[in-house]
């Protein structure tokens, strides 16, 4: 167990966990939120992972999978939700951090369902968080120098600059899931678009609220099937950019 | 050469059109009207309807009315009139509908999201002798 602590990970994450006793008693108001759909072969692995590294309050959102996302879910010792019929991601997210803040959770992490986001990013993401550095941590890809597929890299570029334009939020990785927000900030930050535009959302929510807030740098781990989804995909980023563009006409 | 079909329609001679027209618009009012009485529209649907279809009326036997608004705006004859308020019309309805099915989306998730929360499930860890 103390393994999980070593320094090397994060100096600051360390010094608060001396012994795997105080490392519990940190630990236990930590909920991860994962949204799945359709996510069988790797949810069950993600959350395995999660919790033999330590993390217990595993809460999977199964957003109306046809396969057996929600037995793999369970099988694994996840806390599972389930949306009878598919809403989105953000929908799913929303969900979660709902069923998490009403447990007294201190920090929420969203964390993707489908072997995307590393176990060793957790600590570095969490840390200024617990030690109330900040409100909310984003992952960010290029933060850590990873390469990146040079269409997806285009497209993320793009998603940074409409940030800016639309927000005036500066950002180097617009469009990451791995996030970690305090329970003030969950309060705050209220997920309305249940599609892929929430991850731009919740960058607008941020800034609206004044929420403090740091980028820290992850490794995504991409297989060729997570390539294709996401806002990578030239038609997601369109999707995203038209629910900014009518959500902008709404306020 | 005059258009004959214009010139009898401009006169309101046009008994073909006028019939038709008086059909169609009593067979989409009675629709309008069952709608009502099943309570599936309310009065302010048959009202807005019915000023559509009194609209149609007088485009089939006062076409003159529409020459004349026309000539107003600037647009020379009274179908094309017709048409474009037609269009606009049609535009905010199209508006409407988005608004009403994005409300409805909005609502949807409401209601998944509380079955959701209604009841989480966790498998019971036996305990290991």
């Amino acid at each position: 167990m103390s393994k999980i602590f070593d320094a090397k990970i994060c100096d600051s994450f360390s010094r608060m966990f001396l012994n795997a006793q105080n490392a519990q008693e940190c630990m236990s108001n930590i909920f991860f939120v994962i949204p799945a759909f359709n996510e069988q072969d790797r949810v069950g692995l993600v959350v395995r992972s999660l919790r033999s590294a330590g993390w217990m309050n595993v809460v999977v959102v199964d957003d109306g999978s046809k396969d057996n996302t929600s037995r793999s879910a369970l099988d694994a010792g996840a806390i599972l939700l389930q949306h009878v019929i598919n809403r989105g991601q953000g929908a799913a997210l929303q969900t979660g951090t709902e069923y998490a803040l009403s447990k007294g959770a201190d920090a929420i992490v969203h964390f993707d369902a489908d072997g995307q986001h590393r176990i060793e990013d957790i600590a570095p993401m969490l840390a200024p968080v617990e030690l109330h550095e900040v409100d909310v941590t984003f992952g960010s890809r290029f933060l850590s120098k990873q390469h990146l597929p040079f269409k997806r890299r285009i497209l993320l570029k793009g998603s940074v600059l409409v940030l800016l334009l639309f927000y005036g939020m500066r950002m180097t990785d617009a469009h990451n899931g791995f996030r970690v927000l305090s329970r003030k900030a969950a309060e705050k930050v209220r997920i309305t678009q249940d599609k892929m535009a929430h991850a731009s959302e919740i960058v607008e929510l941020v800034k609206h609220h004044g929420l403090r807030y740091k980028e820290i740098p992850v490794i995504i781990c991409y297989t060729n099937e997570t390539l294709r989804r996401g806002a990578g995909s030239f038609k997601g980023a369109c999707k995203i950019l038209w629910h900014m563009i009518t959500k902008k006409v709404k306020t | 050469m005059q258009n004959t079909l214009a010139y009898d329609y401009k006169k309101g001679e046009n008994m073909i059109v006028q019939v038709a027209a008086l059909v169609f618009v009593l067979f989409a009012w009675s629709r309008a009207l069952l709608r009502y009485r099943d309570n599936k529209i309310g009065m302010t649907g048959v009202i807005f309807w019915s000023i559509i279809w009194i609209g149609v009326l007088l485009l089939a036997f006062a076409p003159g009315l529409f020459a004349r608004f026309g000539e107003l705006v600037g647009v020379q004859r009274p179908v094309d009139v017709a048409v474009y308020t037609c269009l606009i019309v049609l535009l905010y309805l199209v508006f409407r509908l988005y608004v009403k099915q994005e409300t409805g989306e909005a609502e949807l998730t409401r209601l998944v999201r509380r079955i959701a929360l209604q009841s989480p499930k966790k498998k019971v860890e036996s305990q290991s002798k």
